[in-house]
């Protein structure tokens, strides 16, 4: 678990970066594997993060409750999902301090909604393609049980975008492909390390 | 104590200046949640001799990276393609003479102005004619959707 800041931009369509739709996430990631060679680690990771919309001016204006009745009547938020397969390598697999280092690749998907509750309107956007590459350092203390902190960049591109309004839904590929980035900072437990 | 003083206690002038004060500061606190206008945009043709009209309404997004895009069919005869993002839409027409002096980029604020062509004539690669309309105003409005 950790803290996940966007970086990069969502499409090339006018200014649509990944920080503008997106604010920072709590993700939970789940690794599962084995270890071969004492040193290599392969598996699958699943991880699912929460967060906000992002910096955009007009969305940040778009879900700004601004009346006085406290309630809170529009609510804006974003659910990521990622999944793909892992391998890393420890540098010092028998020690009580381990190094290692790792990279992965797979899908993922970020769906923002939009809610007015008073207005009766609702809005979702999911976009969603490949990550092509997660790379991963971090520093393991381990004991019965390994932990210690990590930083991560999971690199993409998104491909598609389905929109929902309402009862209708919409799905187009995107045209204008971006690059972007998740940079994850976090803590990672091991168990049977 | 003067007259006026009597007709016009201090207390009494007091709130009378208090309430116009209040008053335009509750200006400032809205009672509904604000947010953007939620916008359509409207597409509808007609065929010369014919009392028929298809419409078709199609929402505008609020969320950057949205788009509602859909392809309308009029009378089997030609298409128009909608692409409604948050800042334009975007109408094409497929199957008709020029389709380039038909096309229309509408941006947000002109929808927020209630855009309208209402006269647009077009005539199919298969020699029907029509009349179509454009507009930002729908009668099965999706407020609420």
């Amino acid at each position: 678990m950790g803290v996940v800041f966007p970086m990069g931009h969502a499409s090339d369509e006018g200014i649509d970066s990944l920080g503008g739709r997106y604010a920072w996430q709590l993700p939970i990631v789940l690794d599962l594997g084995a270890r071969f060679l004492e040193s290599y680690f392969a598996g699958v990771y699943l991880g699912i993060g929460f967060g906000s919309t992002g910096s955009d001016a007009r969305l940040e204006a778009a879900c700004t409750d601004d009346d006085v009745d406290g309630v809170n009547d529009i609510t804006c938020n974003v659910v990521s999902l990622r999944a793909g397969i892992e391998a890393s390598y420890s540098f010092m697999p028998g020690e009580k301090m381990n190094p290692w280092l790792g990279y992965g690749f797979g899908y993922e998907t970020t769906t923002a909604t939009y809610t007015d509750n008073e207005r009766g309107y609702k809005e979702s956007v999911t976009s969603s393609g490949l990550t092509f590459a997660q790379l991963a350092f971090g520093l393991d203390m381990r004991r019965s049980i390994g932990v210690g902190p990590f930083v991560e960049a999971a690199i993409g591109q998104f491909n598609d975008t389905t929109t929902e309004i309402g009862d209708e839904r919409y799905e187009v590929d995107i045209d204008d492909k971006a690059i972007h980035a998740w940079v994850m900072l976090g803590l990672r437990l091991v168990v049977n390390p | 104590m003067t007259g006026f003083a009597k007709a016009f206690p201090a207390r009494a002038v007091g709130r009378a200046l208090l309430l116009p004060a209040l008053a335009v500061a509750l200006s400032n606190c809205a009672l509904t949640a604000g947010g953007p206008e939620y916008l359509e945009v409207s597409l509808s043709a007609t065929e010369d001799g014919s009392a028929e009209t298809v419409q078709r309404c199609t929402p505008v997004p609020v969320m950057p990276g949205a788009h509602a895009a859909r392809e309308v069919t009029f009378a089997d005869a030609f298409h128009a393609r909608v692409d409604a993002s948050r800042d334009r839409v975007i109408v094409t027409f497929i199957g008709i003479d020029d389709p380039e002096l038909a096309n229309e980029t509408i941006s947000r604020e002109a929808l927020e102005n209630g855009f309208a062509v209402t006269d647009l004539r077009v005539e199919t690669t298969g020699g029907r004619r029509f009349t179509v309309t454009i507009s930002s105003s729908c009668p099965t409005s999706m407020d609420p959707p």
